[in-house]
């Protein structure tokens, strides 16, 4: 997954690809890495975006039963009881 | 100007939305981090919204709104306030002297807004049983202030700046749950569950919808739209506003004076009116500029076949609007002064016909199909920028039309674009989420390039941690990492091998290309590091040739998608797409983890050894950067002791690092992973486990999960945990875990006790002396 931007950021730098600059063919940005846009938003002089993490597409955890056992570090020793349902 | 709800990936996220991101100016504090300073060319993370998920957000001209998953909305950047308290704050803020205009025009011009300011109040104070003899004074003596840049002062209504997220408390504490907003020039538009829109600031148009405009500072529902739809779905233009209802139809009002409302006149509409009338002729006759009250009449045969028109997406520019129906047409209505509603063959098409003004051409004041369309391709998404508009077909091509000034329609010119037209250069990857700005357009795709591989990209030719010289073509060299160069090209590895063998003595640690030119060969390096074609375009052909040569088929594809697109878009049209493969990092690079060979650096978890390699621990983790480039012993030490971490542990981590991936995430690893990504600061991995964790908690996890996220700092984690005990307070009293909370972590039991006291679930301390 990639953001790419195009138009003028000379002033403000809205393209948010580093740079003061203008990029009349689509650049893309790589100061958002190795997360998920979910939304993309853009107005006057702004620009946001909305970043998730795609890693929990994997494995997705239904219920988890959390088991604590003291010790002296505070260690948590955890058993979870995974199921693995329909995204 | 902002985009279509469904452009957001959420469906196929699961929700997973998080962090909030802003760049550009700064100058109100719209970009959230507390200054009001330097405006940011990188996205920066508005970082005091950690302890939220943010689930939509919307951007103003000067302002950001935020929706958490709570329903809570934050705001900041220029913000408005009511200096007085009274009951009849609201004021009239607008400035009536014209400015800019010579002599008698500018006499001439006040005069008139005046007239249509004076108009508009008399028209809300007959609505409301007519004007109070103070409130009619007042609007006489509006301040002729003139318009001027700096100056924040609206009368009573003043704006501030708001440098971080700021509550709404209103609707919070009303437990009013939005979720969605919208922004425009100094206001906003919120869609609660319930489906009702509430409005505030700026209100000289009558955007927000009320019936006046008077400027609110605190939200206020829209009745006259509550009582007659249920709002699914907003967006604002400059100074309108445009509501989709749960039945697909449109709801308008605000500024109407260049047709963007669609009501098929040019007035301003006070409150929400529904639209009425599309016309499929896209040769309507358009609408008499006659001023405040030119209308045109809509044949009885355009309302009928209206009825059946049901919208699915809209999308407002500056001052126009764009609309998406159920059956793939796009409509668009308003200004259209730089073919933001499409052409035919030429500009002279929208021309003068007989008996218009020459203006008059700019205006479309009924919504009507787009001139020329999408050469027949279905869109499923649309957004506007200011002056231009933006459409994915379900082909995932991108299309842009309008003003081109700034180079915003990316086809890499700065001309204007009356047609639809797909930007070449984004094609191959379907598009998933596009936006547009006043002079910016954004697309996201969905490549099958890791986006994580960036961190790399700067080590290319990097002399730190360089262990392989490549010698080049007219004597140059290039440095590079036998980890990443030999794990990610198998060939080079082999080359480099039997250089080993039969090679001369001595080049241990060289690799010989004396016939590749080095540009071409930095343009290899730049994708075995980064997973993206990065090369001049006259060398694309060369690094195809050479990709081929060392057998790196997703690199060769790459080549020659972008070979097919530069080639033009008529050959691309019969030519079929070129598939480009999926990314092979991670699986390149996993077998790279604990690989005793070209590892420069161990480390030791309980004192067992793990082979790893100084360049993707510094690349990829911000504890071994700092450590790697401090002045303590530790930084040129070629070990690392890591006491109480077990080395299952810390090879989940780095196979993390190498990879970016989160399968080797299970059920028995996850929280020692969580305590791990927090002590070496892997913040990326660390967010991904707390969402994991925070979808799974239960009511007989929750404390478990609480005094995790205590000890790992996961605020989201944290917060998830105390809703669901706020939530069931019963259960919990009955249960174990409260037992549990008291003997580990009394002060959490008495902050859940604070809490629930506040909101009046229970008296004081019975959480405490509940056993």
């Amino acid at each position: 997954m990639s953001i790419f931007a195009i138009g003028n950021g000379k002033v403000n730098g809205e393209l948010g690809t580093g740079t003061f600059e203008e990029k009349l063919d689509p650049v893309m940005l790589e100061t958002i890495k190795g997360k998920t846009v979910v939304e993309l938003k853009a107005c006057e002089s702004n620009a946001l975006a909305i970043t998730g993490t795609s890693c929990h597409l994997h494995i997705h955890v239904f219920s988890v039963v959390i088991y604590v056992l003291p010790s002296e570090s505070c260690w948590l020793s955890v058993v979870l009881s995974v199921m693995a349902s329909e995204p | 100007m902002s985009p279509d709800p469904d452009s957001c990936l959420s469906h196929v996220l699961c929700e997973d939305t998080g962090d909030l991101f802003v760049w550009g100016r700064n100058r109100e504090g719209t970009l959230g981090i507390g200054s009001h300073d330097k405006s940011s060319s990188v996205p920066v993370k508005v970082g005091a919204l950690d302890g939220e998920r943010v689930s939509t957000a919307a951007i103003g001209a000067n302002h950001v709104l935020a929706v958490t998953k709570q329903g809570h909305v934050y705001q900041w950047g220029k913000l408005f306030r009511c200096a007085s308290s009274g009951e009849n704050r609201e004021y009239f803020g607008v400035s009536v002297k014209m400015t800019g205009l010579a002599g008698e025009e500018e006499d001439e011009a006040t005069a008139r807004k005046r007239r249509l300011l004076d108009r508009s109040h008399r028209a809300y104070y007959a609505n409301k049983g007519g004007p109070s003899a103070e409130v009619a004074g007042a609007t006489a003596s509006i301040e002729e202030t003139g318009e001027h840049e700096t100056n924040l002062d609206f009368g009573n209504f003043h704006a501030f700046l708001q440098r971080s997220p700021l509550l709404i408390e209103e609707l919070a504490l009303a437990r009013i749950n939005v979720t969605k907003v919208a922004a425009g020039y100094g206001f906003s538009l919120l869609v609660t569950d319930q489906g009702h829109v509430w409005s505030l600031g700026i209100n000289e148009k009558f955007q927000l919808g009320l019936g006046h405009r008077f400027n609110q500072d605190k939200p206020q529902l829209i009745k006259t739209l509550a009582a007659r739809a249920k709002i699914v779905d907003i967006s604002c233009g400059q100074q309108h506003s445009m509501a989709l209802d749960e039945e697909k139809k449109l709801w308008s009002w605000g500024l109407g004076v260049f047709g963007q409302l669609g009501h098929s006149t040019l007035r301003d509409e006070p409150v929400p009116r529904k639209l009425l009338s599309f016309t499929l002729n896209v040769d309507v006759a358009v609408p008499v500029d006659d001023g405040f009250e030119a209308t045109v009449a809509v044949a009885e045969d355009v309302q009928a076949q209206s009825r059946d028109i049901l919208i699915d997406q809209i999308a407002c520019g500056a001052h126009h609007t764009l609309a998406l129906d159920s059956e793939g047409r796009l409509w668009s209505w308003g200004s259209s002064e730089y073919g933001q509603q499409g052409g035919s063959k030429n500009y002279e098409d929208l021309g003068v016909r007989e008996g218009q003004s020459k203006a008059q051409h700019f205006y479309y004041s009924i919504p009507r199909l787009l001139i020329g369309g999408l050469n027949g391709k279905r869109p499923v998404k649309i957004a506007c920028g200011n002056l231009h508009n933006i459409a994915v077909t379900e082909d995932g091509l991108m299309w842009t039309w309008g003003w081109g000034q700034t180079g915003a329609l990316g086809h890499g010119n700065r001309r204007f674009q009356l047609f639809p037209t797909i930007i070449n250069s984004l094609r191959g990857d379907p598009i998933r989420c596009i936006a547009g700005g006043a002079r910016t357009s954004f697309a996201v795709t969905s490549g099958t390039s890791t986006s994580f591989a960036f961190d790399f990209l700067p080590w290319v030719n990097n002399p730190h941690y360089s262990d392989l010289q490549i010698h080049l073509a007219r004597n140059k060299i290039l440095l590079a990492h036998k980890v990443i160069v030999f794990s990610r090209c198998p060939a080079l590895r082999a080359a480099f091998e039997l250089g080993q063998r039969f090679g001369e003595p001595g080049s241990s640690n060289t690799l010989r290309f004396s016939k590749t030119d080095h540009l071409v060969f930095q343009g290899l390096l730049n994708y075995i590091y980064s997973d993206h074609l990065r090369v001049a375009p006259h060398l694309v052909g060369r690094l195809a040739v050479l990709a081929l040569r060392l057998r790196l088929p997703r690199l060769v594809s790459l080549c020659e998608r972008y070979l097919s697109l530069e080639e033009g878009a008529e050959r691309e049209a019969n030519a079929p797409e070129i598939v480009v493969p999926k990314s092979t990092w991670e699986a390149d690079l996993t077998n790279a983890v604990d690989e005793e060979k070209f590892a420069d650096f161990t480390l030791f978890a309980n004192g067992e050894r793990i082979h790893s390699h100084r360049l993707i621990l510094h690349a990829r983790c911000d504890y071994f950067a700092t450590l790697f480039t401090s002045a303590f012993t530790d930084s040129t030490s070629s070990q690392l002791d890591l006491p109480n971490l077990g080395k299952e542990q810390l090879v989940a981590l780095l196979i993390y690092l190498y990879t970016n991936s989160t399968e080797h995430v299970d059920s028995d690893n996850i929280v020692d992973l969580l305590h791990s990504s927090d002590r070496f600061l892997v913040e990326d991995l660390k967010q991904a486990i707390e969402f994991r964790l925070e979808q799974a908690i239960d009511d007989e996890s929750v404390v478990d999960a609480l005094l995790i996220s205590e000890s790992t700092a996961t605020p989201r984690l944290r917060n998830a945990c105390l809703s669901k005990i706020l939530g069931n307070l019963e259960q919990f009293k009955a249960s174990s875990g409260i037992k549990k909370l008291r003997e580990t972590l009394p002060t959490m039991l008495r902050e859940i006790d604070y809490i629930a006291t506040k909101r009046g679930l229970i008296s004081a301390g019975s959480l405490i002396r509940c056993h």
